[in-house]
């Protein structure tokens, strides 16, 4: 156990010490106590009013009599269809927590720093999620090549197939043939925003500042997606080798993997990666990039608005997870306004693989003129819920009759939910959408970071409305207006469909909540919620219709 | 509610900064101090004494004649002539038992350069020392 | 001060005007007399982008900016008032009055020097002060008894001038956000009083203030044109 002290101390031989030291705290109390709170304010030199405010906009902290090793249960949406509100009810000590990413295997319960998997049954042990099923469709694939290979999250079952293979090239041809391939191959942003990986590395390079930076965002917030899991916990060098390829095409020096809170195993394995790596030479002081880059692990304290690259990198630096206003871009001005990469695990993991088999692979992958494969979580009321890797352009109902398993026996398809809860809900009626941006936009949705949660006909859409309203609300920043009054407001007007309310009214304030949402917002989550709403009123006018109408 | 206040520009008379303000009074009292957004010094900035600091003006301690303490330690109204020598003897008692450091002037940050002038010269060229010095910030 | 030199010119509501390097949309709007409305800005305080009234119609940029955050380009061709742009001005400007209710929309000036900023947004834009009724927000603090600074949350939109000024202008870093999203609060340290925390009283916060939120308490006692929570005691204040 260390004294403050002795944490202070250790937290200022390291970058970006706040998290880091929140963390460390935390652990050692139980909770963050003012003395706690004290010692990173006189230590880091931050004002005592900013430690303290910055500790309260985080979920996980607990800052009162509460403790972190009290259960927390999930309550995102696919964990909701599984009664675990119910359950969070009949454990007085236990305290809810977001979706918590692993809807494949419903309903996670954290305690501490362990994940235990509560069914109607039984509570077991879950560290890992499932490993992702061989590609159904027999497809050729990218980021899940050798994710099923015997020992591929170690150093050893990774580098005896062809790993770091792709560095070992790269430090030979040079970083501008790694740009050229990336550009060729078309890969962009997998975390939803779909920006071009190559000219991101690219801006990075040029850009003037030290030290440069390479952010791989790995906090899975999103409701209904878990491939960040999945990839992390079966192939974690693929990420790292990902990294170390972007510090070296970008001349970067620091690199961070910003963690969720929720995934506290991979913490654990994610740092003996990277002292793997540091033992021969690829990471850390004179390494075999002929740097000093290294990477570091920051853990997320319990935030959705934080898996925004702005807010992330607020975060990263000790300061109010706000996002921030663009330009600049984090290309040129992102940790410590410096250059940065900030790239998601999927994006990351997908390069080693490009770089070896070439651009012109990557591109094939794709359907038609799109380019590449998206990693895809489908969960909810399906037969076959994970993590499957589909080309771009791929139908919808292919994913989800064929490779998912179709709906639970005697039930049938009502609606799925895209980008997790950000591009609100399709109806089945729609699900002949290809999976790709063109196509999902023609449906007024998108397709983001590519979390799909089935629901059959049993569902009530009103409600599942509500409850990714809920989640929007809850975890609206508070920075700009229109998200933080807007996602309010929408919780309640979904409180109050019912045969009292006036339903012109009701339509009246939603659409209109919904566009000042979309076209003011500061950053995407005020646009996803109103997608949600939205959704429901051209999607399911049926259902809303006969909330509104009394009972017979 | 809103009753009419009326609003006079001037400079603050605490320190040597010279932040701008509006005194804001009804029926010629004060009742308030809002800082000048178009200040050249103080760009709507003011500190606590500047905000807050005008309960002295109406107040009734205030101080209005000169007042000095008689035999008996009370104080008592005196003229200004009789305060001025009391305060001169006071000095130069002082000065004569214990030297001319004994004596030791601060002038008041809200004094003009020409007082200023008066006073180093009446701490220098008066008592011989120089033991003089100001409080030009709040 | 010295202004920055002119940086060039850029298309403004059809006129073509000129901006200084570094100036913001907003700011070389102001500067030629069209008033884009806002409830965030403070010209003396790094621009924030919280209220997004300001947003305007940019050429060739998706969706609307705010015009705070967005520094003028040389043949930028902006809009500050279109019927959608006010009509989602509009709408938002209803949200924001929704949070606190309209009741309490009028405020002495006596409150501070930008107290009636929202009320001259609302007789500016005229939205429907009865529309998105709903929960409040604020929450405020009449325990925090100084002679000063009214902390009068029930007013409070959430802006966080007050937050910015004390940082950017005084230095204090008294006070700060606290939660998040709807529930956000202005605080101190461990939700205390000013008094226990690094607060010097300078009132900077009070003067930013949009709303009358934070309020100039010694003026409303000694106008007493409103009858303010009462002083501590000097006990009270002891302790």
């Amino acid at each position: 156990m260390y004294s403050n002290s002795q944490l202070i101390e250790m937290a200022g031989q390291q970058p970006a010490p706040f998290l880091w030291l929140l963390d460390q705290f935390h652990r050692r109390d139980e909770r963050l106590t003012p003395d706690a709170m004290r010692a990173i304010a006189s230590g880091l030199r931050m004002p005592l009013a900013d430690v303290y405010g910055t500790a309260t906009f985080y979920h996980h902290l607990n800052l009162g009599n509460g403790s972190r090793s009290n259960p927390r249960v999930c309550t995102g949406p696919v964990c909701r269809l599984r009664g675990s509100e119910q359950w969070l009810a009949d454990c007085p000590q236990a305290q809810s927590m977001a979706c918590a990413g692993r809807c494949d295997v419903p309903v996670p319960i954290l305690q501490g720093d362990s994940t235990h998997r509560l069914t109607d049954s039984a509570l077991e042990a879950a560290a890992k999620g499932p490993l992702p099923v061989p590609n159904p469709g027999g497809l050729p694939e990218c980021i899940f090549e050798h994710i099923r290979q015997p020992h591929q999250a170690t150093y050893e079952g990774y580098t005896a197939r062809d790993g770091f293979q792709a560095l070992d090239a790269a430090l030979d041809s040079g970083p501008d043939r790694v740009l050229q391939t990336l550009d060729d191959s078309g890969l962009a942003g997998r975390g939803g925003a779909g920006f071009p990986t190559g000219r991101k590395w690219r801006s990075v390079q040029e850009a003037p500042g030290t030290p440069k930076t390479i952010v791989c965002n790995a906090d899975e917030g999103e409701p209904g997606c878990f491939k960040d899991r999945a990839i992390l916990e079966y192939d974690p060098y693929a990420v790292l080798e990902g990294m170390i390829l972007a510090a070296f095409a970008s001349g970067a020096e620091l690199g961070f993997i910003y963690l969720r809170y929720e995934y506290p195993e991979l913490l654990t394995q994610l740092e003996e990666a990277l002292t793997a790596c540091r033992t021969v030479g690829l990471l850390g002081p004179a390494n075999k990039l002929g740097s000093d880059f290294d990477i570091h692990i920051r853990r997320g304290a319990g935030a959705y608005v934080c898996g925004e690259e702005g807010s992330l990198l607020n975060s990263l630096e000790g300061k109010h997870p706000f996002p921030r206003n663009r330009p600049p871009f984090p290309v040129t001005h992102g940790y410590l306004q410096k250059p940065t990469v900030v790239n998601n695990v999927e994006t990351l993991a997908a390069v080693p693989h490009i770089l070896r088999h070439g651009a012109e692979w990557y591109r094939d992958l794709g359907r038609g003129d799109l380019v590449g494969t998206k990693v895809i979580s489908v969960s909810g009321d399906v037969q076959r819920p994970g993590n499957y890797e589909v080309p771009f352009g791929f139908p919808l109902s292919e994913l989800l009759y064929d490779w998912a398993g179709g709906p639970p026996s005697g039930s049938n398809f009502q609606a799925a939910s895209m980008a997790g809860l950000s591009g609100g809900f399709l109806s089945a009626n729609d699900f002949d959408v290809t999976l790709d941006e063109p196509s999902l936009r023609s449906c007024n949705s998108m397709l983001g970071a590519a979390g799909i949660i089935v629901y059959d006909d049993t569902r009530d859409m009103v409600d599942e409305t509500r409850v990714a309203i809920e989640f929007f609300a809850e975890e609206s920043c508070g920075k700009c207006f229109p998200c933080r009054i807007g996602s309010r407001r929408l919780r309640e007007r979904l409180d109050a469909v019912g045969p009292d309310t006036d339903r012109d009214e009701w339509l009246d304030e939603v659409n209109d909540l919904g566009r000042v949402m979309r076209n003011l917002s500061a950053c995407g989550l005020g646009v996803a919620a109103s997608f949600v709403s939205d959704s429901l009123v051209r999607n399911f006018p049926d259902q809303l219709e006969q909330r509104f109408e009394a009972p017979e | 509610m809103t009753a009419a206040f009326e609003k006079t520009r001037t400079i603050c008379g605490y320190c040597g900064v010279g932040c701008t303000v509006d005194v804001l009074t009804r029926d010629n009292r004060i009742i308030g101090i809002q800082p000048a957004l178009d200040g050249p010094a103080n760009e709507g900035a003011l500190c606590v004494k500047g905000q807050f600091a005008y309960d002295y003006v109406h107040h009734p301690d205030r101080l209005r004649h000169p007042m000095v303490r008689n035999a008996e330690g009370v104080l008592e109204r005196a003229t200004w002539k009789q305060a001025l020598r009391k305060a001169a003897a006071g000095f130069m008692q002082s000065a004569e038992r214990h030297g001319r450091h004994a004596v030791y002037g601060i002038a008041s940050g809200r004094t003009p350069t020409e007082a200023d002038y008066m006073m180093q010269r009446f701490m220098r060229a008066g008592f011989g020392t120089h033991f003089i010095d100001n409080c030009s910030r709040a | 001060m010295t202004s920055p030199p002119a940086a060039g010119t850029f298309m403004l509501d059809g006129r073509q005007v000129e901006f200084r390097e570094g100036e913001s949309v907003l700011a070389a709007a102001r500067r030629h007399g069209i008033d884009v409305p806002s409830l965030c800005y403070d010209d003396r305080l790094e621009a924030f982008g919280g209220c997004r009234l300001c947003a305007v119609a940019v050429k060739g940029v998706n969706g609307f900016p705010a015009s705070c955050t967005t520094q003028a380009q040389p043949d930028m061709e902006v809009e500050t008032r279109t019927p959608e742009l006010d009509d989602l001005r509009r709408t938002l400007l209803a949200m924001v009055v929704s949070e606190n209710g309209s009741e309490r929309l009028a405020v002495d000036p006596l409150r501070g020097l930008a107290s009636q900023e929202l009320q001259e947004a609302v007789a500016d834009l005229n939205p429907d002060l009865d529309r998105f009724k709903g929960a409040t927000s604020g929450s405020s603090r009449p325990d925090d008894a100084n002679p000063f600074i009214l902390r009068d949350y029930d007013l409070c939109i959430s802006c966080y001038r007050c937050v910015r000024v004390c940082a950017e202008q005084e230095g204090d870093y008294a006070i700060t956000v606290a939660g998040r999203g709807f529930g956000t609060n202005i605080s101190v340290e461990f939700d205390g009083h000013l008094r226990d925390s690094s607060c010097t009283f300078c009132g900077q916060c009070v003067q930013t203030c949009p709303t009358g939120a934070l309020a100039d308490r010694k003026a409303m006692r000694f106008a007493q044109t409103e009858e303010p929570p009462p002083l501590p005691t000097r006990k009270e204040r002891r302790t």
